[in-house]
Parts: structure tokens; sequence; C-alpha cells
């Protein structure tokens, strides 16, 4: 949470997270070389480098896109969200050294500029070219956006959802990506293995992200309830609400957390916005931990009754006025300001 | 073609260049005129701000000139919430 900014707020998780990340990375690097060079005695070691640098760099990104829809459908997955970042960082590392051995091994030792020639060698080179270099380097720009302003620090600094619309450019660069490695495989493979496999990245990404908006979509909808005279909608039953874990309503453009929670040895009840100041993660589907509602996303706390973070934490988000009756969970749609305490209502 | 993408990499270049010679005082001195608790964070944490500084120089060196803190994000809830009525 934004108190003071490190480099990395390193804990236990993410040391072991990231020691796998690399131990995937080399794994995945010395396996492509040694079974190229099994299978090829003679390839040249720069372009088996580059293809290897270029390989686990698509299959990071195909496991960073899978990871939120994955998350989504099921919660056993969110461990793997909580360090993405990480893994961002490090595929723009690995296209970024494909990238620039390409560059160099392609276009450096020519008469002209390099980075001109990565747009432009393809263009009429022979019939049937296409410029797939050039679809590599503008997804390479994408990415060197998303890498530099991955710190906490841009969150603040452009506000949620900027960042996060700006990170939703990750796909324009998938699309850029799939464009450049089929080409580029087309040009240089004449098995369809590589183009089979990449065919099936982009047919399980778009499965499970159709399967997860299917999902998401149908809880938003079940939340529509006709306002009563008094303004309040009715949510949820309180039968329904399981203890010490919210449950999301759709009021008012955007999610509602509702809150059963035990604070003292008494059963409360409140209600807040259902998205984190921190990466807009989802806050409706977090847990009552240590007296705060905690976004399953990154740890993010929030006191239920006024929404905001604990001290020395400065975040906070609007609250909702509620009240209960005949057993049914009423909520006011229309939100208090970000960290307006709201009297939580008492259950028993 | 080839002119087209001459003048476009040659702005982008410019842009950077820019970018950086501004990113350069601003993450050592401007950044903890906008965000405070950037003043004390570690020479590492500021080095790496250098990437997106290059990047959104414009935005920072209005902020920077202002001194404005970091923005309130807009949000449906955050944008209709109105105080609650006294009981």
């Amino acid at each position: 949470m934004s108190h003071g900014y490190q480099l990395v707020t390193w804990t236990p998780f993410k040391k072991r997270y990231d020691q796998f990340l690399v131990g995937v990375v080399v794994a995945g690097i010395a396996v492509f070389g040694g079974v190229t060079f099994a299978l090829n005695p003679l390839a040249n070691p720069v372009q088996v480098l580059m293809r290897a640098f270029g390989l686990v760099a698509i299959v990071l990104l195909h496991v960073i896109l899978a990871i939120g829809p994955l998350a989504r459908i099921d919660k056993r997955f969110l461990p793997l969200l909580y360090n993405r970042r990480h893994l961002g960082v490090m595929m723009f590392a690995l296209a970024f050294i494909h990238g620039a051995i390409a560059t160099f091994w392609y276009h450096a030792l020519g008469t002209l500029n390099p980075f001109l020639s990565v747009f432009l060698s393809d263009w009429g080179s022979h019939p049937g070219a296409f410029p797939f270099q050039a679809f590599g380097a503008v997804a390479l720009m994408i990415l060197f956006v998303m890498a530099a302003t991955s710190h906490d620090f841009w969150l603040a600094n452009l506000t949620a959802p900027v960042w996060k619309s700006l990170h939703m450019m990750v796909y324009v660069a998938y699309a850029l990506l799939v464009v450049h490695v089929g080409f580029g495989v087309l040009q240089a493979e004449t098995s369809p293995v590589y183009l089979g496999i990449l065919a099936t990245g982009v047919v399980i990404l778009t499965g499970l992200h159709l399967k997860a908006g299917r999902t998401e979509t149908a809880a938003d909808a079940s939340v529509a309830s006709p306002v009563e005279s008094d303004g309040f909608v009715r949510v949820a039953s309180l039968a329904d609400l399981p203890l010490n874990e919210a449950v999301s309503a759709c009021l008012n453009g955007d999610r509602v957390a509702v809150l059963r929670y035990e604070e003292d040895g008494v059963e409360k009840l409140s209600a807040l916005s259902g998205i984190c100041q921190h990466q807009n993660g989802p806050l409706s589907e977090g847990k009552y931990v240590k007296g705060c509602l905690t976004c399953p996303w990154h740890g993010y706390q929030y006191q239920p009754d006024t929404g905001a973070s604990p001290p020395p934490f400065t975040e906070k988000v609007p609250t909702f006025r509620l009240r209960v009756s005949d057993g049914d969970v009423f909520v006011h749609p229309t939100p208090c300001p970000a960290g307006t305490r709201v009297e939580p209502v008492t259950l028993n | 073609m080839d002119t087209i993408v001459t003048i476009a990499l040659g702005i982008i270049a410019a842009y950077l260049g820019v970018g950086l010679l501004f990113a350069l005082p601003f993450v050592f001195i401007g950044v903890a005129k906008i965000d405070a608790p950037a003043a004390s964070a570690g020479f590492w944490f500021k080095l790496i701000l250098i990437p997106g500084s290059t990047v959104f120089w414009p935005l920072l060196l209005k902020r920077w000139l202002r001194g404005e803190p970091p923005p309130v994000e807009h949000s449906a809830h955050r944008t209709s919430a109105q105080s609650p009525p006294h009981p």
C-alpha cells in the first residue's frame, strides 16, 4: 500500500515467485537451444538464441494474459495474479533482448540506419514479403511503455483507471505479436508445428476471456432490483451473505462490496465501493482480514465503516448507506464521498 | 513508405530525446514536488522512473510547474458521491 515508495517491496512469496520465474525462463531457453541443435547441429547460434528469447517471451505473454481470466473463473489462480507485474517486466526484457539481437544481426551491418531498416527491409524485398518485423517493433514499443509504468508510482500518478487503460494496450501488442510471430515463422519454417502452437494459444486465450466475461456479466446482471420508496435497493438476502466475505452488487455503474463481518464478537454489515483504488482490483470479491476488507489482488485493505485504509496508508473508497428489513439487505445507490464513515448495521 | 517511416521515427526519437533530458532532473528533484512520498525514496527507485518519465514528460512537466499532487481517479462511484443526509 502506498506509504512511501520502494524499488520492490519484497516478500518471501515474491522472492520464490521470481526465483521460479527465472528458473523457468533459463530452462525454456536451454531446452529450445538443446532441441534445435539436436535436430540441426549446423544451426546458427545467434539465430537460435534470438528465437529462444522470442519464444520464451511469447509463451510468457500467453501465461500473463491467461492469469487474469483464470483468476476470475477460479480463485485458486489468484496467487499467480499477485505478482503478475514481475512476469510482465520479465517478458518485456526477454522480448527486448530478442529485438536487440535481431536488429544487430539483420540490420546493423548495412548502410541504412538499423532502426529504419527494421521497418523498411521487408517491404517488397521479395514477392509475398510481409513487414512482420515492423509489427514486432511496434509491439515492443507498447510493451516498453507498460514495463516503464509498472511501478505503483505510476498507478498513483496516472490514477488506476488511466493506468489500467494504458495496460490494456497489451491486447494490441498481443495482436501485433501474433502477426509478427505468424509471418516470421512462415518465412523461416516449413513445418506447421509452430503455427499450430500459436493458433492453439490464441484459441485458448480467446476461450478463457469469453468464459470469464460471461461469468462476470451474469454476476452483474443478477442484482438488478426495483428501487424502494426511500431510494434503497435490495441487493441480497441476509441469509445469503457469508460471514467475513464480501458479496458483489452492481449499483450506480460500478460494483459495491456488501460485507457481513464479525468485529469484537458482534456481527455487522457495511457496504463500500467494490473497486480497489490500487489497480481497480475486485474489492467486492475480498475477504475481511484483521479488521479490514482486503482486496484479493494485492492485499490492499479498507476499513468497512469508513472505506479508508488503516493509517498510515492513505487510500480510500466511497461508502454506502444500507439497512436490513425482513431478512433482506438494502443499499442506497448514491455513494458517500470516499472515506466517509457510515454507521454499520449491527446484526446481533 | 521510406519517407513516412523516416519522419515518424524521427518524431518519436525527438520526443523521447527531450523526454530523457527532462527525466534526469525530474526524477531527482521534480518528483518530490508532485508526489511527497517519492522525496524520501531511494536512488534505485528514482532510477527506474526514468523510462516512464521519458515517455510521459509533458504531463509530468505540467504538474511539476504547477506543483500539483497526484490526481484523484474518476470512477462512477466517486463522481456521483454525495455527503449522506444528517440523521
